[in-house]
């Protein structure tokens, strides 16, 4: 199984960016892609934030996600043709040549429209939000929004969330090959997911909890929520970020004369 | 909030975000959110205060939209805190019921998806409203969408009913239990009581103060030669039924290398809590005599944090002792926040990172540290913050003989450089020659303080390895005979990396093998083999005749057990009985209780099948998970590190029941770093060394 949300250790654009800027830079994103409905523009994000990973040396990050965004995306053409019935017919999910039902949920010029608009604003803020996770350490990123005001305690559980993923993925993996020792066999799909609840979650869930002591401890004796702490230089903005910060508010006044113009 | 707590929620939103990962397979606008009922079991675990409770789903929401692949992950910053809010809300009122997690998970992920499904709609309509979607049908797209909500509000439903039990039970508190922060009134009446007339924090009638209560903490806690000083000091758990230290009285001084010994359960770890002040401030429970850190009563310190100044402590589980995502951030945590500055935190980072050899690992995640190296880790971490007593609780237990000579090799430093040290350690025969004092607890008491010569005369003496004798098998001991394992030309690769390197093995009928050498020389790797965990990327593995690429492992598990080194890997079931019942089932055995009962015997614990198995002790459970592989009566029993972490007289009773198991005819294949063990049980010895066997003391 591929690691979740972890940080990739490169020297690109993107890892040289505070990580305030990089929430920054999200938030823009998202307010972008939920403004925008044109599809050539939102086309146009799409490709500025592939050329950015390339400049930051992320792109093939992105690419891995490309396959799984494409599925995504046809399930929401799916349900807006079969929801949205606006602008010129131009053919039918069911062939006319199709007995009795043929000629059923029409495919419409405004669904494949919308549809459009749907899977550029999805391509685009997914793409940001990798950008971000895979450049930030979960660290700098928990700095970042305690400097937003996040109270430390919410800080610290985000924290704790990241650091664990990818422990309790291996754990995961540790328990699942004990149950099949025994000869369990959950079978695939649906049924198996719900059959392995027992056997596979339990253990896993039990193992974590069996941790909250020793972290809760551990917190406690480090004074991590009690003792104020020495700002590091590479917590600070720098001109990199300043640089980053007029070119995103250029693209905010352009986003503002796009919506009000 | 408890830290406890905040862990709790942290641990299980990983879960959580893991869980949503794989359930990534709903493509379209919403996807199913298994998040939703891991925060609300946290929820439910810890019932925080409304306020709390929208920080929590706050977080929640962060990991979902940062992991999320819906139309609009901003959303989840607002459905989730909602969610939680309903699940507090709902489970307040059916506080105690048997379906109460369950409901309240279900009107949780309702309220979340529904607000998740508006958010969404109200941001795509409220932008494209003059554009082509006019006649956009909001009603058909909530009906569209509105069964995966129903359905993931069932699942998470079902998910969170069926968890919270084991997770109550393992924390010991909700419905099942009680437990809170020792200061805290609400929860637990009995908190902070006395035993007798003198309370823990000194504040009883009669308790003693040590030191000069006037001076300053600073002053105090420099100047005192005593660091710390027990004194008649009585401790018994929340939720034990007797004390679990009693009439404690003696003092640690100042450069002092104490050694804490005894067999499991004589107090050793309770000692080092109460050490710490853990015991005062966060534990609660009943309490006579005193405690004093560095001077001060510990109840005269404000919190942990500021008994943490002055006493580390690194605990058995280095795993859970790691916060932070890299090696260097995790020793930063400790220096950031003393105060110190910016220059002077990065000198003292490359003076740890030099004195516990992590320089080379400074940008490695936790989770691809090796056992040692996680422990080096947590002991750089914990003497990052600098204080001049440090405990360390089985710090080496899980380690293997080079690791725990690293680790003991950090100690003598700091020995040298003046820090008192107070060590809990089962490897007697590797800390005596670092100890000026070993103080001996049996049952709570302290029975004995040696100096290093008379302990080790009295370890020489004592017959305190040997377990009680176990019932006699029937079967005699069978001479090796026909190969039962053939492996030719096995070489196996990760990606990259040949971790096996033209293994070649054969493995008669009714031996008994010690497979030895350091972490990652292949020996786990081999062994995965032989039950088809692994497959060969070249080469053969023969079991019983069978090439093991022809059968599927749920056959070779009828031929091949596998005892993983923790035996909490496999043990999920609420009663011992049904843990056993489990791997019979799955080979079709399902009804055969005498089988249960017969298994349970051998490995010596009989009359416990209904006993809930997560609280045996550890070497319980170690028999329990043998118990439920003889079980299904394999002919080749594969135990990965079957003693580590057991003191010595539970490691004996171990390799005693291997013995009988080999005695009556199965083949055992032991991993072990213990070569005490290994020289005394093993019939035979395979070498392992960067994924090559390198000695073979004998074989068929």
């Amino acid at each position: 199984m591929a690691e979740i949300l972890q940080y990739i250790r490169k020297d690109g654009l993107f890892h040289h960016l505070n990580a305030l800027s990089k929430i920054v830079f999200l938030v823009l994103v998202v307010v972008a892609s939920v403004s925008i409905t044109q599809i050539p523009i939102l086309a146009g994000v799409v490709v500025v934030l592939f050329l950015l990973a390339v400049v930051g040396k992320l792109y093939r990050e992105l690419l891995s996600q490309v396959p799984m965004l494409l599925v995504l995306s046809a399930g929401l053409l799916l349900l807006t043709v079969l929801t949205m019935q606006s602008g010129d017919v131009i053919g039918h999910l069911i062939p006319a040549a199709v007995p009795v039902i043929g000629g059923a949920f029409p495919i419409t010029t405004g669904a494949l429209t919308f549809a459009g608009i749907l899977s550029f604003r999805f391509f685009a803020m997914i793409f940001a939000f990798q950008l971000v996770i895979i450049s930030t350490q979960p660290r700098d990123l928990v700095y970042a929004l305690q400097q937003l005001k996040f109270p430390v305690d919410y800080s610290l559980m985000l924290l704790i969330a990241l650091r664990f993923i990818p422990s309790l993925q291996l754990e995961g993996k540790r328990i699942s090959e004990a149950q099949l020792a025994r000869a369990y066999n959950p079978g695939k799909g649906l049924t198996g997911k719900l059959r392995s609840l027992g056997p596979l979650i339990i253990p896993l869930v039990s193992n974590a909890l069996g941790k909250a002591n020793v972290l809760g401890l551990t917190i406690d004796l480090r004074g991590l929520r009690t003792h104020p702490r020495t700002v590091m230089a590479e917590q600070r903005l720098v001109g990199l970020d300043y640089a980053a910060l007029v070119v995103m508010l250029c693209a905010l006044v352009g986003l503002l004369w796009y919506l009000l113009f | 909030m408890k830290s406890r707590d905040i862990a709790i929620v942290g641990i299980l939103l990983a879960i959580g975000a893991i869980l949503r990962y794989l359930s990534n397979v709903i493509p379209g606008a919403i996807v199913a959110n298994p998040i939703i009922a891991l925060y609300c079991l946290a929820l439910i675990l810890i019932r925080p205060s409304v306020r709390d409770a929208l920080g929590i789903g706050l977080v929640a929401g962060v990991v979902s939209a940062l992991i999320s692949h819906s139309i609009f992950p901003p959303a989840n910053l607002i459905s989730e805190p909602i969610g939680a809010l309903v699940c507090v809300a709902v489970y307040g009122m059916l506080y105690k019921r048997v379906l109460g997690p369950g409901i309240a998970t279900l009107l949780a992920t309702l309220a979340s998806g529904f607000s998740f499904l508006l958010i969404s709609l109200f941001v795509i309509v409220f932008s494209v409203v003059s554009a082509p979607g006019e006649s956009f049908t909001i009603e058909a797209f909530v009906i569209a969408v509105s069964p995966i909500v129903v359905f993931t509000a069932i699942a998470n439903s079902a998910v969170t009913q069926i968890l919270y039990f084991p997770a109550s039970r393992i924390l010991m508190r909700g419905a099942s239990g009680s437990a809170g922060k020792g200061k805290a009134k609400s929860s637990r009446p009995g908190a902070e009581e006395p035993l007798g007339r003198e309370s823990a924090d000194g504040a009883g009638t009669g308790a003693r103060k040590i030191p000069d209560p006037s001076e300053s903490l600073t002053e105090s806690a420099t100047r005192s030669d005593e660091v710390i000083r027990f004194d008649n000091y009585t401790y018994q758990y929340p939720q034990g039924e007797q004390p679990s230290l009693i009439d404690v009285t003696t003092t640690i001084h100042r450069g002092e290398c104490v050694l804490v010994s005894g067999p499991t359960g004589a107090g050793k770890t309770t000692f080092c809590l109460a050490a710490t002040g853990v015991l005062h401030h966060e534990y609660g429970g009943k309490a006579n005599g005193s405690i004093g850190i560095f001077g001060k009563y510990v109840g005269e310190y404000e919190d942990l944090g500021e008994i943490g100044q002055y006493i580390g402590m690194v605990f058995d589980d280095a795993d859970a002792q790691l916060i932070f995502t890299t090696v260097e951030e995790e020793i930063l945590s400790g220096l950031e926040n003393r105060g110190f500055s910016e220059d002077e935190v990065h000198a003292r980072l490359e003076e740890v990172l030099t004195l516990t050899n992590t320089a080379e690992l400074r940008h490695r995640p936790p989770h691809t540290l090796s056992g040692g190296q996680k422990q080096r880790l947590a002991l750089a971490a914990t003497l990052a913050g600098g204080t001049d007593c440090l405990i360390l609780d089985e710090a080496t237990a899980e380690l293997d003989t080079r690791a725990t000579a690293m680790v003991l090799g950090i100690l003598a430093r700091l020995k040298e450089e003046g820090k008192t040290i107070l060590v809990v350690e089962q490897k007697f025969d590797e800390l005596i020659d670092l100890a000026d004092r070993i103080i001996c607890l049996d049952n709570g008491h302290i029975s004995g303080e040696l100096t290093p010569d008379e302990a080790a005369a009295q370890e020489a003496s004592s017959d305190f390895g040997t377990p009680e004798p176990l019932p006699e098998l029937s079967s005699g001991s069978p001479e090796p005979s026909e190969p039962l394992v053939v492996i030719e030309d096995l070489v196996h690769s990760y990606g990259s990396v040949t971790a096996l390197k033209g293994v070649n093995l054969t493995i008669g009928a009714g031996e008994l093998v010690a497979i030895v050498g350091e972490n990652g020389s292949g020996k786990t790797t081999l062994c995965k083999h032989l039950n088809g965990l692994l497959r060969p990327t070249s080469g053969r593995v023969l079991v019983d005749g069978q090439d093991t690429k022809d059968v599927s492992i749920t056959q070779l598990a009828t031929t091949v057990g596998l005892v993983f080194q923790n035996p909490d890997t496999m043990l999920f079931a609420d009663t011992v009985e049904k843990e056993i019942l489990f791997g019979l089932r799955n080979i079709g055995r399902g009804e055969d209780m005498a089988c249960v009962t017969t298994v349970l015997d051998e490995v010596g614990l009989a009359g416990t099948l209904s006993r809930f198995p997560r609280s045996m002790s550890r070497g319980e459970r170690q028999r329990l998970a043998i118990a439920c592989v003889t079980a299904m009566n394999p002919a080749i029993i594969i135990l990965d590190e079957p003693t580590t972490g057991l003191d010595p007289r539970e490691a004996e009773r171990i390799m005693q029941i291997i013995g009988q198991l080999n005695k009556q005819g199965q083949t055992i294949l032991m991993i072990s770093h213990d070569m005490g063990i290994v020289a005394r049980h093993a019939h035979r010895v395979i070498t392992m060394d960067a994924g090559r066997i390198v000695s073979d003391t004998g074989g068929v």
